[in-house]
């Protein structure tokens, strides 16, 4: 049974810039992780957000495009977005699959 | 019309009749009408403190019985009900008031008639035409009374109506529109139509659309707006449509609404820094981006 820092996001103001260390497991909690993001967003006003995946080591069909509207939904916010911290084994998903 | 009040010429005749044997009458009858008005809240709230007034408005009530009862319907005295009406609607008298006003003041006609020391012949069918023409008289009042209230609703919605879509020029080529309330599809008709007129008088390069005021958008009132920012890109306006809050940027994204070259934000401050950024003016100091909250 992982423990509960496996499901924990956070957020982090680095100069200006919204950085959410996604958690490692993100399962049923996609829409609380968005909710999360959005209000985060809202809150501080910031035009860059950084989406650091060092965390997840596995993400499925349906959580990558849960992240996808996130970021798209951030967008609609006024932020860039960037994804960093994507593991090897996640891209060369993101390759085949997508 | 008198058809329908089925008023002839022999009833306009007998209503003279009665106008001759009440002659002496009609001080007391327009007495009576007071008595009765008295007690009502109204009564305190026109006459409360000024006597002169109602010795006049007496007097023009006396006036206006008289006329009544020479029955000489012409252009005259139709202009003289309106008056009666318009004096009404402007001092906002409830309609109650009036109609019962009617009331007591017919009662009062029939009484005097039926006391007369000399009983008239065919008294049933003068009392019959005096009614139906006291109807017509009150109606006439009434029309115009209900004509100015009309008129008077439709003058405040067209103000309303107004006030619900400035579109401001916020800078040179710079328009902004902060929408504010409900938008249903006759709003957003109003809409387009005045941003694109407006973006054709000014030469504006950019439009603000701000909807942190509309209430509720829902799919269909995305939709529109979508459709306003889009049309404006085809007269070479660039739209930004800004209070995206977060449910509506889930919203968009889970109807998987394209935006093509609508651009976004959440404040408006950020869509004017964006906006003034497109048409090169220069800021005094560099952006910083200060949190609003932590």
């Amino acid at each position: 049974m992982s423990s509960e820092l496996a499901y924990t996001t956070t957020s982090t103001l680095v100069s200006g810039c919204l950085v959410v260390t996604l958690p490692q497991e993100i399962a049923d909690s996609l829409e609380a992780l968005q909710d999360y993001v959005l209000e985060r967003v809202r809150a501080t006003g910031v035009r860059r957000v950084v989406f650091e995946f060092a965390a997840v080591q596995i993400i499925d069909r349906t959580e990558f495009a849960g992240l996808r509207a996130l970021a798209k939904m951030t967008n609609l916010l006024g932020a860039r977005t960037v994804l960093v911290g994507l593991s090897p084994g996640i891209v060369a998903w993101m390759l085949t699959s997508d | 019309m008198l058809n329908k009040f089925q008023i002839t010429e022999v009833e306009l005749t007998r209503v003279r009749e009665v106008g001759h044997l009440l002659e002496n009458s009609l001080e007391q009858i327009v007495a009576d009408f007071y008595a009765w008005l008295e007690p009502q809240e109204e009564y305190r709230i026109f006459f409360g403190s000024n006597t002169k007034l109602l010795d006049r408005v007496m007097a023009s009530q006396v006036a206006n019985w008289r006329t009544f009862f020479t029955c000489k319907l012409d252009e005259t005295y139709f202009a003289s009900r309106r008056h009666i009406g318009a004096v009404h609607a402007h001092i906002n008298l409830p309609n109650d008031i009036y109609y019962a006003g009617m009331c007591v003041s017919l009662q009062s006609i029939l009484h005097h008639l039926r006391t007369l020391k000399t009983q008239p012949p065919e008294r049933e069918k003068l009392e019959s035409a005096v009614i139906k023409l006291v109807f017509f008289d009150t109606y006439l009042v009434a029309e115009e009374i209900s004509r100015i209230q009309k008129e008077k609703l439709n003058v405040s919605n067209q103000a309303m109506h107004a006030l619900s879509t400035p579109v401001l020029p916020v800078w040179d080529g710079v328009l902004l529109l902060p929408l504010m309330g409900v938008i249903d599809s006759a709003r957003s008709q109003e809409i387009m139509n005045k941003v694109l007129t407006k973006i054709s008088e000014n030469g504006a390069h950019i439009f603000v659309l701000d909807i942190s005021g509309v209430s509720i958008v829902d799919t269909a009132v995305a939709n529109q707006l979508i459709r306003v920012a889009k049309a404006t890109g085809l007269m070479g306006c660039q739209s930004i449509i800004s209070g995206i809050s977060p449910s509506i940027a889930r919203t968009l994204v889970e109807l998987g609404t394209e935006l093509g070259s609508i651009k976004t934000t959440a404040t408006l401050r950020d869509a004017l820094d964006l906006a003034l950024k497109e048409i090169g003016v220069a800021r005094a100091r560099p952006m910083n981006i200060t949190p609003l909250a932590h």
